[in-house]
């Protein structure tokens, strides 16, 4: 679902923040992408996504390479960013027709999954409001429910859990477990290492822009009696 | 008491740090000082103003009616600001829910929040009045009396606009007047407060002596006041008494309508969480459609960048007005011959193309949220064609409006209209592309006040400074066809204009389309 093939990003033509990156993930898996505070994770979500291109290397999204036919990229996933920063003048219900619009989903799809998720995440009530209006939390689930509405192939969320309650955190974890059940897959970055050993299939560590392992949880961990947290500050204790 | 002045002092300072934070220029020392010298600034014109009306009543023999005039102006003036001022501080704020929770009476509550808008208010009023009285006082032989007189009236005249307009917001909210409708409120009062500015400066310098005279004092009898003040500041002391009887009543209804205000603002507060209708039904729109609303919306519903974008639209009407009262488009000028009449058309309905550099600020305007279509299957190329859509439909309108009140006001002969129509829109498309080759080398995306993406940014100057580059085009048609009509000469400079478009066309659809791909969400 997910290819990255050699991708590295540098600023000023000198500092790398991505180097030779490669990973594949599969359809079906959740994947969750850990390090610590700029090793490159949000630069390679950035790359993914395509909002911003690489120095070097190939991005192949659903087979589809997102630099030669990025629209086509770009119609198999959708995504949430670290923080919600959305245009907020409009209405709750004006973003997601936006989102629609854009994803091409049908009126009548449109209104069973605007109903399904918002109602799920407790901000249906709140769609005729002002963005302006909502807490930090309310505008991450309006987010959330935007990037499920198209029920793309794959969702790429940067640590989706900031902000969210527990139950809406909830409700999150088992839709990302339901997407991937029915052939999806979910690559996310996040920095509750525990959530990540819990949901993850497989788990890639970046540090200092590099790949530095990428498994499964059990394997990374080496059937040794350490937490994830501690085999993660083990590995990454350098940076 | 102790308590009221507090929470008047923390209403100050929370005034004047929103305005300060609105300017866009921080909320240091060095924003401190620039918004100083800004109200300083202001002050000019206006005293100027003042100046004016006392020199043109001195002229007509009746300097008494210099105070009458100012007073009414004043009155007008005033109302005109208080109006969304009360609107702003206790309809859109939200410190009435932890106000409340204070152990301070309803009334203070309300008091505190007026107290700031007639100490706005007084500002504005001795401004205006201080010059006016002191001449009069000179005058008269009395600068001593002239300046305390003048102070005294400009402390006590706000009370009778301050009670009107808030006699006008209660009124207004009575008919539905309020929520959502903050945009509305201040965009139809800055415009008014505008034209009123505009409309006395041009009454001052058109109106006959007569009809200045009889204006002035039919208007003063409206308004009671007026005859007060020009009597007190003769020497009659005993005008002091209604005008303080006044000020006393006017304080008493302000209580009452402060208490009023602050309930309707607690229930506006307690009904605006409570959920609105909206519809889960809606059909489809493309995506062109719907990043050009998206476009359009990040404009529309920003008040910053609503005022900025029609002030700035309005300026080729104000011009055209001020030509005919000015006298400028009279029937004789209007005869002097059809390329004249071109030129001023053609000149006033390119004027949103030339001053409205909406394309310039088109990646700007988004801030942060730019990296929510980045990350939409639509391709680069469309979502800069949306910015450029956004900015023609902007200023092709209000040259289309323009050409309509030109057709309304001018003889103007069909080729004059189709050439200086094509050259309009040409001229319009070019720009709406070049200025966005501008935007994606510095798109400035990291701002934290809408004033600063617009207001303090280096883009919009560059642009407008490169304007006058632009004369090279007729410039270069008159050399090409030497004897060519005005019409000719439109059309040609339009075709121009049209090629030139077309190879910055090519030069965004290939160039800047990866630069703009290279700009980080």
């Amino acid at each position: 679902m997910l290819v990255l093939n050699k991708v590295t990003k540098t600023y000023d033509g000198e500092k790398k923040a991505v180097n030779q990156l490669s990973l594949e993930v599969a359809p079906g898996e959740i994947f969750g992408f850990i390090g610590p505070n700029g090793a490159g994770k949000t630069t390679t979500i950035k790359m993914i996504t395509g909002l911003l291109p690489p120095t070097a290397g190939q991005i192949l999204i659903n087979g589809v390479d997102l630099a030669t036919s990025p629209v086509a990229a770009k119609r198999n996933f959708t995504y949430v960013p670290d923080h919600p920063e959305i245009f907020s003048a409009i209405r709750g219900i004006d973003y997601l027709h936006f989102l629609a619009d854009m994803y091409d989903v049908s009126a009548q799809t449109r209104r069973v999954r605007i109903e399904q998720y918002t109602q799920l995440f407790g901000i249906y009530d709140f769609l005729g409001e002002i963005i302006q209006s909502y807490s930090h939390g309310m505008k991450q689930k309006l987010v959330i429910c935007g990037a499920l509405l198209p029920e793309a192939p794959l969702f790429i969320l940067d640590e989706p859990l900031v902000g969210l309650d527990p139950l809406a955190a909830k409700h999150l974890k088992e839709i990302m477990g339901k997407r991937c059940a029915a052939g999806g897959t979910v690559f996310f970055s996040s920095h509750l290492l525990t959530i990540v050993e819990q949901i993850c299939d497989r788990i890639a560590v970046i540090n200092q822009g590099e790949l530095i392992a990428c498994d499964r949880p059990e394997r990374i961990k080496n059937g040794s009696n350490h937490s994830l947290e501690e085999i993660f500050l083990e590995l990454t204790k350098d940076a | 008491m102790r308590k009221f002045f507090v929470l008047v002092k923390f209403e100050l300072m929370d005034f004047f740090s929103k305005y300060q934070s609105g300017s866009g220029w921080g909320t240091g020392r060095r924003g401190k000082g620039l918004v100083i010298l800004t109200l300083l600034l202001l002050m000019i014109p206006f005293t100027q103003m003042s100046i004016g009306v006392y020199h043109r009543f001195y002229g007509l023999g009746r300097p008494e009616l210099a105070v009458a005039f100012m007073i009414l102006l004043t009155f007008l003036l005033t109302t005109l600001t208080a109006i969304p001022l009360i609107y702003s501080l206790f309809l859109y704020r939200n410190d009435f829910q932890y106000l409340s929770a204070l152990p301070i009476p309803e009334s203070y509550l309300g008091m505190a929040k007026l107290s700031i808008v007639w100490l706005y208010l007084a500002g504005i009023n001795l401004v205006l009045w201080l010059p006016v009285s002191i001449l009069t006082g000179l005058d008269l032989g009395w600068i001593d009396r002239g300046l305390i007189t003048g102070f005294l009236i400009g402390i006590l005249t706000p009370f009778p606009p301050l009670i009107f307009s808030t006699l006008a917001v209660l009124a207004l909210t009575l008919v539905g007047v309020k929520g959502r409708r903050k945009n509305l409120i201040s965009t139809f009062f800055g415009f008014a407060l505008l034209g009123l500015v505009l409309g006395t400066q041009l009454f001052l310098t058109s109106e006959s002596g007569v009809g200045l005279i009889a204006l002035t004092e039919g208007w003063s009898r409206y308004y009671p006041p007026t005859a007060w003040m020009v009597r007190l500041i003769s020497g009659s002391r005993a005008n002091i008494i209604p005008l303080m009887g006044l000020t006393v009543g006017c304080y008493w209804g302000l209580q009452t309508g402060a208490g009023r205000l602050y309930r309707i603002a607690l229930h506006q507060a307690e009904t605006n969480s409570a959920p609105r209708s909206f519809s889960l039904f809606e059909q489809p729109k493309s995506k062109y459609r719907q990043l050009l609303r998206r476009n359009l919306l990040i404009i529309g519903k920003q008040p910053v960048f609503l005022m900025n974008t029609l002030l700035t639209l309005v300026v080729p009407g104000l011009i055209l007005l001020a030509g005919f009262l000015a006298g400028d488009f009279t029937p004789e000028n209007l005869a002097e011959g059809q390329n004249q009449l071109t030129l001023v058309w053609v000149g006033l309905a390119s004027a949103p193309a030339l001053l409205v550099n909406l394309s310039v600020t088109a990646i700007t305007r988004e801030g942060k949220a730019f990296w929510e279509t980045k990350v939409l299957p639509v391709t680069t190329w469309d979502n800069l064609r949306s910015r450029i859509g956004t900015t023609i439909l902007i200023n092709l309108t209000a040259s289309m409006v323009m050409l309509i009140l030109a057709l309304l006001c001018f003889p103007l002969t069909i080729s004059s209209v189709i050439s200086g129509l094509f050259f309009v829109v040409m001229l319009t498309v070019f720009l709406a592309h070049s200025d966005l080759v501008l935007n994606i080398y510095r798109p400035f995306l990291n701002w934290s006040h809408p004033a600063a993406a617009i207001k303090n940014n280096l883009n919009v100057i560059l642009s407008l400074a490169s304007r006058p580059l632009l004369t090279v085009i007729p410039v270069l048609t008159v050399f090409c066809l030497p004897g060519a009509s005005l019409s000719a000469i439109l059309f040609y400079s339009g075709l121009l204009l049209f090629l030139l478009t077309l190879l910055v066309r090519k030069f965004l659809q290939t160039v800047m389309v990866e630069k703009f791909d290279q700009i980080g969400g």
